[in-house]
């Protein structure tokens, strides 16, 4: 076996190479094996609001939106309805049909709502027009040609405390950012 | 010779110690536990995403339900038990998927998949953030997995580490109803147990 003193060096310097080698690729193994996972995870918990108001048009996620109405009414069973209709002008609405949206209403406190399917009598009593709107989705884009805007609705049961409500309009493709529109004052 | 001693005693010591760590080591399954808050009868429970509590108990051997007009027996080998309360979201609207009776001895009952869906069941319901609303639950089990039961009930079975309400009911077991009657209404609560008590 050779034992001579270059030998030893060499060996040495080899095992502490790959030591050092070690400390860059087990971290860099695991970032490029999470990233997917964190990439999802900042899409999900770190959102950017794109702030809107009331029927101002903002262009997000390749479509100009606009919140065309955004009202709160008295329930029929002590809670609070709010109604929310939007629209979406797209060059290709049939692209932007297959991406999953969501629509939720949000408070001050950071209570979130989802939509209710129109399950307040109180809503088809005074807005029966908005019934036949389409919820967020491939559906409310299917028959519609490339300009045209596409209306939807979105209707949501909250309790009558709650206060600053915030409409928010994710679509998958566009995540981390998200189309916000505050609660109009009266 | 000593370094060869020392080298085998290093290898004995660490076969024990990774046979100790598998013998010890806890199941998947327990690991990943729904994390549990318990409490009573009639006693709000709080979870981190939703709260429930129950406050009636009932025990029959027949089960009928009055939904839209028509009218429906149910009989059983064992008996029925129909329980009431109320479910509130917390941070975000969610729905009540999973609920299940243990029974003394550890034994699981999921709800009933029997009786129509016409009836509002907890798991068909969505339950938003500060809206209270009533939820309905219907075991058929036999007679001696009553007495001394926990109610289970959580978003789903298959979250990992999600919330589950333990709620141990108050019921002997010898008090059962020849039948009772689940009632469908088209107005305020969305049924009404019979005969009322």
């Amino acid at each position: 076996m050779d034992s001579s003193p270059a030998k030893v060096t060499s060996t040495r310097r080899g095992y502490w190479l790959s030591m050092a080698a070690l400390v860059v690729a087990v971290p860099a193994a695991l970032a490029a094996q999470t990233w997917g996972s964190i990439k999802d995870w900042r899409a999900q918990h770190l959102r950017q609001p794109v702030a809107a108001t009331l029927g101002q048009p903002v262009d997000y996620a390749g479509a100009s939106w606009t919140v065309t109405r955004f009202t709160r009414l008295a329930g029929s069973g002590g809670n609070a309805v709010v109604l929310a209709e939007f629209e979406a002008v797209a060059a290709d609405p049939k692209a932007l049909g297959a991406i999953p949206c969501e629509v939720r209403l949000a408070d001050e406190s950071g209570r979130a709502w989802q939509p209710t399917l129109f399950a307040d009598p109180v809503l088809r009593q005074q807005y029966p027009e908005a019934e036949q709107r389409s919820l967020c989705g491939g559906v409310a884009f299917a028959a519609i040609e490339p300009g045209q805007p596409a209306r939807m609705v979105a209707s949501f049961s909250i309790p009558p405390a709650a206060s600053s409500l915030t409409l928010s309009i994710a679509l998958r493709s566009a995540l981390p950012n998200y189309l916000s529109v505050g609660e109009p004052r009266t | 010779m000593m370094r060869v001693v020392r080298s085998v005693l290093a290898l004995m010591f660490a076969a024990f110690v990774l046979y100790g760590m598998q013998h010890t080591r806890p199941l998947y399954s327990r690991i990943t536990s729904p994390i549990a808050y318990s409490g009573g009868m009639n006693k709000r429970v709080e979870a981190s995403a939703f709260a429930l509590s129950l406050d009636s108990v009932r025990v029959a051997r027949v089960l009928n339900t009055e939904t839209f007009g028509k009218s429906k027996t149910y009989t059983s080998s064992g008996v029925w038990v129909v329980v009431e309360g109320e479910a509130e979201a917390k941070f975000e609207t969610l729905g009540l998927t999973s609920g299940e009776w243990l029974s003394g001895s550890g034994v699981r009952y999921v709800l009933t998949d029997r009786v129509p869906a016409t009836i509002e069941m907890m798991s068909g319901d969505v339950y938003q953030p500060g809206l209270p609303r009533r939820v309905l639950l219907m075991f058929e089990m036999p007679e001696d997995a009553v007495a001394g039961g926990t109610v289970v009930v959580a978003r789903t079975k298959l979250l990992p580490l999600d919330d589950e309400i333990r709620i141990a009911t108050n019921v002997s077991g010898k008090d059962i109803e020849p039948a009772i009657t689940i009632r469908r209404n088209d107005e305020g609560p969305p049924w009404t147990v019979l005969p009322q008590r």
